[in-house]
């Protein structure tokens, strides 16, 4: 076999095995450049409403809108894309834990100042109760007595 | 070696270029990663506990807290004290900068580790990075914190110690070679694997450290064995105490008692046979074999199987390098390839049988790091031996190394993907801090510990996260493939 050829077949066998991190090297320089100029490129976090935060099972950031001031007690937008429906819709944040089905959501609400008057958990429980969620049915009926 | 493959190491180009490219390339890997590792917020089930006893304990109850249990980790806790301090209020950015600088250390000491000089060698640097921050037993080592990942500290210790070993033999080597060990020993049980390297090291012909340093450390692990005997009994923590997995599921620590109290021995048998396999070929995960499962179920996610074929590709290119290799050591020849891979089996064997108790992908993370080492040489090895083979079977094995290339690549962009995962996850955990309290009898009116706990809840729900469910959309089509 010649020098050249031997040349040939380690590069190209070198190459076959480093050119696919080019991706991830150029991802990483990206989130580098970014990190230093502040521009967040891999951390976009869009802007929620109460009810949407809840809708993508976002605690963190529930938690936060209602500390900033935001009411657990009104109604909120969701947008399309964020809702199970697919439609665009206005939810309360309780009413937006009960359509994902998730008790722990409904129990951080409620700790963390979302009321309802007797018609309204009449309404969730009922909603509950027609999306399978037997413990959100359990836990707001017992909560009521 | 053969006359071909000699002329192929030699025109692949021995340059310090080749070195200082792996290096900037190991540099942003690590910063890549370290940039998403301090916005995970400290953790509150493991990080906030462990943070209440070093604000109110002494130095001395601090380190005296640290042996009880079957565990005697001293060190440890006076770190995550000495770091307290050090933070004096800022300690969610104090305790993610040690986080993010561990990373940077291991990728430059993983680098440093392989010897990089020609182009074929830098060819395998970002596949051996792809291995090592992709792994599922270095996974938990970014992605968890107590508030200091002990897992990744003895990583680091262990490539140290590596690189120690290395070089001229030199008194300050000899004494950072003992402190080091006795440190590792003292931080947590896996800590000995410092000492198996620079045991294998020296024994594999690497004289950096002295025969003297090494009976030194053989004379630190003899107190230390004998003070685990008489501060704890010789007690190991027992089936009660934690979840392992077993099989297909998660056994409950009851379900452990029920099953193997009598007889812990099988348990303990399958726990170091899981260890090493899930090394070598990431199956049983956690004790757990969760593709097989899934292959059962009908359920296979196509990352699972892309990454359980990178590892299965690189533990055959180990086994072929141990193979073409044997002959050589038989007569106790040992290059620096040869070193790295031995290490790697030491490690391997003994970082197994230390975890015997239970099983955990991270407690095999060091084990993890020497196997992606083992791996980058391997591979290496054979990119060299290509100068031997007929041009179908280069060709042949230039598409192979494409396939495995862009296998390591997805995972390593998957490893972005699942930080900003673990964020979401940490940030959330924060918001059930009363339950959390309530149900570990911890008492947040302690007028301390409620302003700690409120200053790295605030913290933690002010880093605002994006949600897994716009990360998958932002992955697109390729979705699949990283999840």
């Amino acid at each position: 076999m010649s020098e050249r050829l031997l040349h040939r077949s380690s590069l190209a066998a070198s190459l076959a095995l480093a050119a696919p991190f080019v991706v991830p090297l150029s991802l990483s320089l990206y989130v580098l450049v970014g990190w230093v100029s502040g521009g967040n490129p891999f951390w976009t976090v869009p802007d929620l409403t109460l009810s949407e935060a809840t809708m993508v099972r976002d605690a963190g950031e529930a938690v936060r809108l209602i500390r900033a001031g935001h009411d657990p007690n009104r109604a909120w937008p969701v947008r399309a894309d964020l809702s199970d429906s697919g439609q665009p819709e206005v939810l309360t944040p309780l009413e937006a834990a009960v359509q994902i089905r998730r008790l722990e959501f409904v129990q951080l609400l409620v700790r963390e100042g979302a009321r309802m008057t007797a018609a309204e958990r009449s309404t969730l429980v009922d909603r509950a109760r027609r999306l399978g969620a037997g413990d959100i049915t359990d836990y707001l009926q017992a909560a009521a007595q | 070696m053969s006359v071909a493959t000699a002329t192929a190491r030699q025109l692949s180009g021995v340059s310090a270029r080749w070195t200082v490219l792996a290096y900037v390339s190991a540099i942003i890997v690590a910063l890549g990663l370290a940039y998403f590792v301090v916005r995970i917020p400290v953790q509150r089930s493991d990080g906030l506990a462990n943070l209440f006893q070093v604000q109110e304990g002494s130095w001395y109850e601090v380190a005296k807290g640290g042996i009880a249990s079957g565990y005697m980790r001293p060190a440890l806790w006076l770190q995550i004290k000495l770091a307290f301090h050090l933070a004096d209020g800022n300690y969610t950015t104090v305790f993610r900068a040690i986080h993010a600088a561990q990373i940077v250390a291991c990728a430059l000491l993983f680098v440093g580790a392989l010897r990089v000089r020609d182009r074929a060698a830098f060819c395998t640097v970002p596949f051996g990075l792809a291995l090592l921050f992709g792994s599922h037993t270095f996974d938990g080592t970014i992605r968890e914190a107590y508030p200091i990942n002990t897992y990744l500290t003895i990583v680091v210790a262990s490539l140290a110690a590596f690189t120690l070993s290395q070089g001229r033999p030199a008194r300050w080597r000899d004494v950072a070679a003992v402190a080091l060990f006795v440190l590792a020993l003292l931080t947590v049980e896996t800590g000995v694997l410092v000492g198996v390297v620079f045991a294998i090291m020296w024994a594999a012909g690497a004289r950096g450290v002295s025969r003297q340093a090494l009976l030194w450390s053989a004379a630190a692990l003899a107190v230390y064995g004998l003070a685990r005997v008489l501060l704890l009994g010789g007690a190991t923590p027992g089936l009660s105490e934690r979840v392992s997995g077993f099989g297909f599921r998660v056994l409950e620590p009851q379900e452990l008692q029920a099953r193997f109290g009598a007889f812990p021995y099988l348990f303990y048998l399958y726990n170091v046979t899981s260890q090493v396999l899930t090394v070598l070929l990431s199956e049983p995960s956690g004790g757990i074999f969760a593709l097989t499962a899934s292959v059962l179920a009908g359920e296979v996610r196509p990352a699972h199987v892309i990454y359980t074929a990178t590892v299965l590709a690189s533990t055959m290119l180990i086994v072929a390098f141990v193979v073409s290799r044997r002959a050589a050591w038989r007569r106790s020849e040992f290059s620096h390839e040869d070193r790295i891979v031995l290490v790697f089996l030491g490690v391997l064997l003994t970082n197994a049988c230390v975890s015997f108790p239970y099983t955990k992908d991270v407690i095999m993370s060091p084990a993890g790091v020497f196997y992606a080492l083992a791996a980058s040489v391997a591979i290496g090895h054979q990119l060299y031996r290509l100068a031997d083979l007929p041009r179908m079977a280069v060709m042949r094995a230039v598409v192979v190394l494409a396939l495995l290339g862009s296998a390591a690549a997805i995972r390593l962009m998957a490893v972005h993907y699942q930080m900003r995962a673990a964020s979401f996850v940490t940030r959330n955990d924060w918001t059930e801090l009363d339950a959390w309290a309530r149900n570990n009898h911890i008492d947040l009116t302690v007028a301390e510990r409620a302003a700690l706990a409120r200053q790295l809840f605030n913290d933690a729900i002010n880093r605002r996260t994006p949600a897994p469910r716009f990360t998958e959309r932002e992955a697109g089509p390729f979705r699949r493939l990283l999840f």
